[in-house]
């Protein structure tokens, strides 16, 4: 690995949690910090980085994403607004969730604010019943508990729909 | 404690956050030993630097059952010998213990005790811990071999021999690299939670190996490999690891940080026969299916816990044959995962939100109730506080929304805030938004934006002006101008982006002085920024990519009298959307790549034809110029020099209703390598006109534009059409 930091068109593999690989380019990885760690540190003696955690689907993703970014100048900022707005588009909450998940885990900042700002623009102005349905929460407060939360809160359902 | 009159103190808890004198604390504590104390809870949180701290007495006392010791840094007590006869519960946690030999003089001085809690490193000389303690029933260890705390030479073993018969309860959490455990007689142990590291990632198997056969009577284990989140565990550490069988063994739970190697897990099934549930933590990922296939691999035979007693509830079993099972989660995958989502993650996700909608989730679940407080992003906006019903004219909502503010920021936890947003419809008090600027400061705030508007003028607090963390700063006053006092002395070393709407300056300097504090300074905004004894905008920024100025001259001053000045050697994109003013003072802008010039009707008197020419030579090097209408007739009727603009690739006028037209020749001479010309709007309803200077014109450009490829008109009314010439 070594020698691949002075060599720009390096690949390096990556390995999704079901098994699949993905060969990437150098600079794409690098949009994450924590490759870009791993890389630095060349800690990643293995041909073949493993990521635990995120599975085909959602790497496809990032990996999508970590192409745009890397690839675009930084003058065209206005391109890549809209290319995130369309990226995040029709994803439903589940596909969401994880890719939020894999972009804290491999901490790309670019992609976890826009994935979480997605989600919080979902939850905004939905009930609270349909709120917990989406997060799977299940209410565990007594009726006279959630009584007293809405009324120490009381300022922030004023109104509230 | 000299009030307190009882004879006997049962219980003396004693928990200092903040350093205080030894003697002090050592009379309290000789104090409480006189009065036979039984049980002592001291909590030094903070470092004590000296070493005698504690009694000598204390290591001696016959009444004294419960013993917990806290201190931060070393635990640097050396007590000569220990005899605590009575001693049930010990609890000693620090972050390295100094003396050697602490641990055995304890045990030693114990004799009845029942539960251990040690925590912190033992001293670097130390190759061997011993813990025998008849007793004993439960034994927690924490980090007592961490390579990090005590420098170690690699390679030297250090032995943790664990001999206590009658142990139930054990824990350990350690760094296991040169480790080794000698652990005997544990044949009543219920429950085990093991969880090592390698801080290096070195090979612990043999550990491993050496504390599941000590503990392999257990009836619960709990197992994990790592405690820290961001590195990936290497399955490797344990590759050679030799598993025990486990007879009794009813409940394995596998812990967050498992990260499945499923040659180890199928062994640790095979090995223990009545298993009967099988937890998994933290999920398994999409893994299964590698274990699904391994589990159908003919050659390998199915642990026989799974056919014959494994009833769990986080698995279960499918589809019928022996041969065949198929395992699966009982869950949805990401259901199981979203449950585990971290605190951190959600909070950022409701830094996302308007505060409002951000502290209303805490009615989610109890979860939630705290979730809220420690979001990054506070944004208070006074419209949002009252929806549905729109009750802007409310006399009672400025009330609400104040006390709303003051409320999340006193229950708020987060020691830094990125951004704080307030938008205020409603007349603000002044001490209020100053007393949450304050706040802000001392949390590092780094984005400041304030839209309000507060009665008389702000007077904001001087820290602003001397933030080190401020990256972000939009002051607002949306009605009227807020007059902004600009103490002389301003740092703001990290400032990036600043707009100043509606925020005047009492005096020329004032600008100029507030500018130099900001040498990274990226992109300015001034709208409306001017009282009438403002003379000259003297903007020099050396690294201003970006700049809008716009109402400065028109509505408060004279355009005669006041001056824009800029000298901005890197500007990028320049917008001026004011009054065409006299006093355009342009320094080079070589880089510029946008130019949009808008001037604005209102004083005739005031179009100065040398300000103008100075202006356009000033930003003769941009590739993109967008002129309005209004600026076309300006420059025209000004008698205005036109520079060559010899960068110019794109030029976008606006409509043309009077004379503005008349300078299109003249521009397009001047511009040598235009590529596209776009009209806006207008130009269609002179063609029905068809008047014979508009023929004239299209002619003359069609005719002489050399390299021109395109011209776009735009219709705009009803026919919403464009027509395209392409030479």
């Amino acid at each position: 690995m070594a020698s691949s930091i002075e060599n720009n068109n390096e690949k390096l593999t990556l390995k999704s949690s079901d098994g699949e690989e993905f060969l990437v380019e150098k600079h794409v990885a690098l949009q994450s910090t924590l490759l870009q760690n791993m890389l630095d540190s060349d800690c990643s003696s293995a041909d073949v980085i493993p990521l635990p955690k995120i599975d085909a689907r959602t790497l496809a993703l990032v990996l999508g994403y970590c192409k745009k970014h890397a690839d675009a100048s930084s003058s065209k900022q206005g391109e890549l607004n809209s290319f995130d707005s369309e990226f995040l588009k029709d994803m439903d909450m589940g596909a969401l969730f994880n890719l939020v998940l894999a972009a804290n885990f491999m901490e790309i900042k670019g992609l976890l604010d826009i994935a979480a700002q997605k989600i919080a623009d979902t939850i905004k102005d939905k009930p609270h019943q349909e709120v917990r349905e989406i997060f799977h929460v299940e209410n565990d407060y007594t009726p006279e508990e959630e009584a007293a939360v809405r009324e120490e809160n009381r300022w922030a359902f004023e109104g509230f729909p | 404690m000299i009030v307190a009159a009882a004879a006997v103190v049962k219980r003396f808890r004693l928990k200092c956050s903040q350093s205080y004198d030894a003697s002090l604390v050592n009379g309290w504590i000789a104090e409480t030993l006189l009065r036979n104390v039984q049980e002592l809870d001291l909590d030094f949180s903070i470092r004590m630097e000296y070493s005698t701290m504690l009694p000598q007495d204390l290591f001696t006392c016959r009444t004294l059952v419960v013993l917990k010791l806290k201190m931060a840094g070393d635990m640097n007590i050396v007590p000569t010998s220990v005899s605590l006869p009575s001693i049930r519960i010990l609890h000693l946690g620090c972050y390295r213990f100094v003396d050697d030999d602490l641990i055995n003089k304890f045990l030693f001085g114990c004799p009845v005790l029942e539960e251990l809690s040690m925590s912190g490193s033992v001293g670097g000389n130390v190759s061997v811990i011993n813990i025998v303690a008849p007793m004993l029933t439960s034994l927690f260890i924490h980090d007592c071999s961490h390579v990090g705390k005590w420098p170690r030479p690699h390679g030297i073993e250090r032995k943790i021999v664990i001999d206590t018969p009658a142990l139930l309860y054990l824990e350990i959490i350690d760094d296991a690299s040169d480790s080794c455990y000698l652990v005997e007689n544990l044949h009543h142990l219920i429950r085990a939670d093991i969880c090592l590291y390698a801080e290096d990632d070195s090979d612990i198997s043999e550990a491993l190996t050496d504390l599941l056969t000590g503990i392999s009577n257990v009836q619960f284990l709990k197992l994990d490999f790592s405690i820290q989140v961001t590195c990936i565990p290497k399955m490797t550490i344990m590759r050679d690891c030799q598993l025990p069988k486990f007879p009794n063994m009813t409940c394995l739970e596998l812990g967050k940080f498992f990260y499945v190697e499923w040659e180890f897990l199928l062994e640790l099934l095979e090995n223990s026969p009545r298993l009967e549930t099988l937890v998994f933590k933290g999920g398994l990922g999409n893994d299964y299916e590698v274990f699904t296939q391994l589990l159908q691999n003919p050659a390998r035979n199915v642990p026989s816990c799974l056919l014959s007693h494994l009833k769990a509830n986080t698995m279960r079993e499918v589809m019928g044959s022996n041969s065949r099972r198929q395992m699966l989660c009982e869950e949805e995958q990401y259901e199981d995962r979203i449950s585990n989502l971290p605190d951190s993650l959600i909070a950022q996700i409701l830094s996302c939100l308007p505060t409002k909608y951000a502290v209303a989730t805490s009615v989610l679940s109890t979860r939630w109730k705290q979730l809220w407080t420690s979001i990054t992003s506070l944004d208070f906006d006074d419209k949002l506080l009252l929806l549905p019903h729109n009750q802007t004219n409310n006399p009672t909502l400025h009330w609400i929304f104040t006390s709303f503010v003051c409320r999340v920021l006193s229950l708020h936890r987060g020691k830094c805030v990125q951004k704080f947003r307030l938008k205020c419809t409603c007349t603000c008090d002044v001490s209020h938004v100053n007393g949450w600027i304050a706040d802000m400061l001392l949390r590092d705030v780094r984005e400041l934006d304030l839209s309000v508007h507060v009665e008389h003028s702000i007077l904001l607090p001087q820290e602003l002006f001397t933030c080190r963390t401020l990256v972000v700063l939009k002051l607002d006053d949306i009605y009227d101008v807020t007059v902004m006092d600009v103490p002389t002395s301003v740092s703001l070393p990290n400032l990036k982006i600043l707009h100043l709407v509606g925020i005047g300056f009492v005096d020329d300097d004032s600008i100029s002085r507030f500018l130099f504090g900001c040498p990274v300074l990226e992109e300015l905004r001034m709208t409306r920024c001017v009282r009438e004894d403002v003379g000259v905008i003297n903007v020099v920024a050396p690294v201003l990519t970006s700049l809008i100025i716009s109402e400065c001259l028109a509505e408060y001053t004279h355009g005669l009298e006041c001056k824009i000045v800029l000298d901005t050697p890197a500007l990028l994109y320049l917008t001026i959307s004011d009054s065409p003013a006299e006093g355009y003072l342009v320094g080079n802008l070589c880089h510029l790549i946008r130019a949009d010039i808008d001037f604005l009707e209102g004083r005739n008197d005031s179009t100065g034809s040398e300000g103008i020419t100075n202006l356009l030579s000033g930003i003769s090097g941009v590739q993109s110029l967008h002129l309005s209408n209004y600026s076309m007739e300006v420059i025209s009727s000004g008698n205005s020099l036109l520079p060559k603009f010899h960068n110019m690739t794109y030029l976008e006028l606006g409509a043309m209703p009077n004379d503005g037209w008349k300078l299109l020749p003249e521009l397009l001479e001047n511009s040598p390598h235009l590529g596209t010309l776009v009209f806006e709007k207008v130009i269609e309803i002179r063609f029905f006109e068809g008047e014979k200077e508009e023929w004239e014109m299209v002619e003359y450009f069609l005719c002489n534009a050399k390299v021109l490829e395109k011209v776009n008109m735009h219709y705009s009314d009803e026919r919403d059409c464009t027509i395209q010439i392409t030479q």
